[in-house]
């Protein structure tokens, strides 16, 4: 297990560098460079701006200041955000969570309802349940976010149920009201994952319904149902654990439009904002912690994968 | 299962027919504006007048603003007959043929927005037809753009191997595994956020084309890399076939159905990824419609309650992914023996 560990470890090390070196070629492509935001500002001075440009090595080739960044880095230090004056990390340290609130609920009640309808469908293929599972698994699988969102959006807007955007009502910090705001999109964010989930699990599941050990269960008289949850949710743990390494960027891209549309304080409209105001620092640093986070996630889903079943770890 | 691909290719049928004659079906140009009667709720069609005569010919009544908000009521005192095959715009099928007739049209004073008009009083359903040339085309021109670089570098890694293999597989990985929308958005603003829309296009299609060589690259090596150690390859080599002839004459025809489902599913994404840039103004901008900028009008929550049909572009990107999808499920199915058997004799075991 060790050592299956370090091996994706160390797997993890070359993506990580790519990761970065794709960020840094992003700011060093874009054009303008850190102080042309300042060069525009009337009220600092051309050698100011000359005198900065030194400071931070921004004469220097580009490898040079790919190595500083690569430090820069390790320390923690994203750089600065002309938008919001202050640090980028700063910034992160806000916007991160709320994605991760946002992208967790969706995992949640994704799989917390994948499991049973994967159970119902698998019972009978074919039959009744199965036939309106795939149908929902089908829609849910090509609604797009911008259609499911906005259409949440109005039916808040319409029965003031639910608040229609934003993560607080305003002076309102209590748990009950995170939890309000925090439905309706996650809700729709889980809304693919948990069509991906239900699929998978529903082809799992059959695949081992049929298998000797299920037969011999079933011969020994026990029933449909408790062979159904004793084998077939031990089979399910596999496919559960390997969607949620693979599925994540797809949640976090869709999570960008989600947190667009529900005015959600995460890094989906941090990164929009930062577009805008050609706030490149930010830019970068959101595009290296979503791209991290993805990675991590794949790797912590391996390593699950292999805690759980033995047969991968070789 | 294959019952699911005829219903998908039926819809796609239908879209792709919309969009090739969109300035046939349209009743108006996508720039016309009805000043008079913006946030106008979709027509309705009559056969019978306020008289209780039965007309062998629809027609529609002008309509009247009642308030500020904006409402309208129609005005009976004259019913507008529509009109069927009339000269009108000039336009161009598939923009090269010349073409002036238009299917419907009613005449001036009354509107026949038949999807309701957005806030300048354009008719929604022109605009959804035109919308769509610009959106169903991006997909194909994106998936063209990406099978070129994908079949290229996924035939060197899974067939020359080696180091080669190695660098095209970790850029690989990487560009699969990293936050799609977000990769996007990057290289979106390496350039000025009001690129005119031609330019925005190529420029969206160049991105998509960067990204999506990818996963396609990633399919293709893995079928080469366990096509090329069967017998049929050694045999041929044994006859004295050289390493492109064994390519391209033996490998890759194997390759052709699951390129072809892939490519299925993955227009969706090139479609969804146009929307939502457009939908955030990094797209296609006014006065061209997209249907991503066509939902921007969305945004706002009050149009959104009191004028719903400004959503009718999502359910076309519904209707699109929906029909994408349906093929794509139903060639795979038909394709993998093992979930049609599951799909055909599921429990015979169970008598």
């Amino acid at each position: 297990m060790l050592a299956f560990l370090l091996r994706r470890g160390l797997e993890l090390v070359p993506l990580l560098a790519g990761l970065s070196l794709l960020t840094f070629l992003l700011a060093a492509l874009s054009p303008g460079d850190y102080l042309s935001q300042l060069e525009a500002n009337p009220h600092v001075s051309r050698s100011t701006v000359e005198a900065l440009r030194l400071q931070y090595g921004l004469d220097q080739p580009l490898p040079v200041q790919f190595w500083r960044w690569i430090r820069s880095l390790g320390s923690g230090n994203l750089g600065y955000s002309f938008a919001e004056h202050r640090p980028v990390t700063n910034l992160l340290k806000e916007r991160v969570p709320n994605t991760l609130l946002l992208v967790f609920s969706a995992y949640l009640w994704a799989i917390l309802l994948a499991l049973p309808a994967a159970l119902l469908a698998a019972r009978r293929p074919g039959k009744g349940w199965d036939r309106l599972l795939s149908v929902l698994v089908l829609v849910s699988l090509s609604v797009p976010a911008l259609f499911s969102g906005l259409l949440a959006l109005a039916w808040a807007a319409e029965t003031g149920w639910l608040p229609t955007g934003g993560m607080h009502d305003p002076g309102d910090t209590s748990w009950a009201d995170l939890l309000e705001h925090v439905v309706l999109p996650a809700g729709i964010l889980g809304l693919t994952v948990w069509a991906l989930f239900t699929r998978h699990l529903r082809g799992a599941l059959l695949d081992i319904l049929n298998a000797p050990f299920v037969v011999a269960a079933r011969a020994r008289g026990l029933p449909e149902w408790q062979v159904l949850i004793r084998h077939g949710l031990r089979v399910a743990l596999n496919p559960i654990l390997s969607l949620a390494g693979n599925s994540l960027g797809i949640l976090l891209s869709s999570s960008l439009l989600v947190e667009w549309i529900f005015g959600w304080p995460g890094m989906g409209t941090l990164m929009i904002s930062s577009i805008h105001d050609k706030d490149l620092y930010v830019l970068m640093g959101v595009v290296l912690v979503s791209g991290t986070l993805v990675l991590l996630g794949n790797w912590l889903s391996d390593v699950l994968l292999a805690w759980s079943d033995p047969r991968i770890r070789l | 299962m294959r019952g699911k691909s005829v219903p998908g290719l039926l819809l796609l049928a239908v879209l792709f027919l919309g969009a090739a004659l969109a300035g046939f079906l349209a009743p108006y140009p996508y720039r016309a504006q009805h000043r008079s009667y913006f946030y106008g709720p979709p027509t309705r069609i009559h056969f019978v007048d306020g008289a209780g005569r039965f007309h062998w010919r629809p027609f529609v009544y002008a309509q009247r603003p009642t308030g500020p908000d904006p409402s309208y009521e129609e005005d009976r005192q004259r019913p507008y007959a529509l009109r069927f095959f009339v000269a009108g715009e000039p336009y161009r099928i598939l923009g090269i043929v010349p073409a002036r007739t238009h299917l419907l049209d009613v005449e001036a004073p009354a509107v026949l927005a038949l999807l309701g008009t957005d806030g300048l009083g354009r008719d929604i359903f022109s605009r959804l037809l035109f919308a769509s040339q610009v959106s169903l085309s991006i997909g194909l021109v994106g998936i063209l753009c990406s099978f070129g670089p994908g079949l290229l570098l996924g035939a060197v890694a899974g067939y020359l191997g080696g180091w080669w293999d190695r660098i095209i597989m970790r850029i690989a990985d990487l560009l699969v595994t990293l936050p799609g929308l977000f990769l996007v958005l990057a290289l979106r603003s390496l350039f000025p956020l009001d690129l005119d829309s031609r330019t925005a296009y190529l420029l969206m299609v160049a991105i998509f084309g960067m990204i999506g060589w990818s996963s396609l690259a990633r399919i293709l090596r893995g079928l080469l890399l366990s096509l090329k150690e069967q017998e049929f390859v050694l045999s041929a080599r044994a006859v004295g076939a050289t390493g492109s002839s064994i390519l391209f004459r033996h490998l890759l025809p194997h390759a052709y159905t699951p390129l072809l489902v892939h490519a299925t599913l993955a227009i969706p994404s090139f479609i969804l990824g146009e929307t939502a840039l457009s939908f955030l103004g990094m797209g296609i901008h006014e006065p061209y419609p997209s249907w991503g900028n066509m939902l921007r009008e969305a945004l706002s929550w009050h149009v959104l309650t009191s004028h719903g049909w400004v959503l009718s572009p999502a359910v076309a990107i519904f209707l699109t992914v929906l029909a994408f999808n349906l093929v794509g499920d139903g060639l795979r199915d038909f394709l993998d023996p093992k979930t049609r058997r599951l799909a055909r004799e599921p429990w015979f075991l169970r008598g």
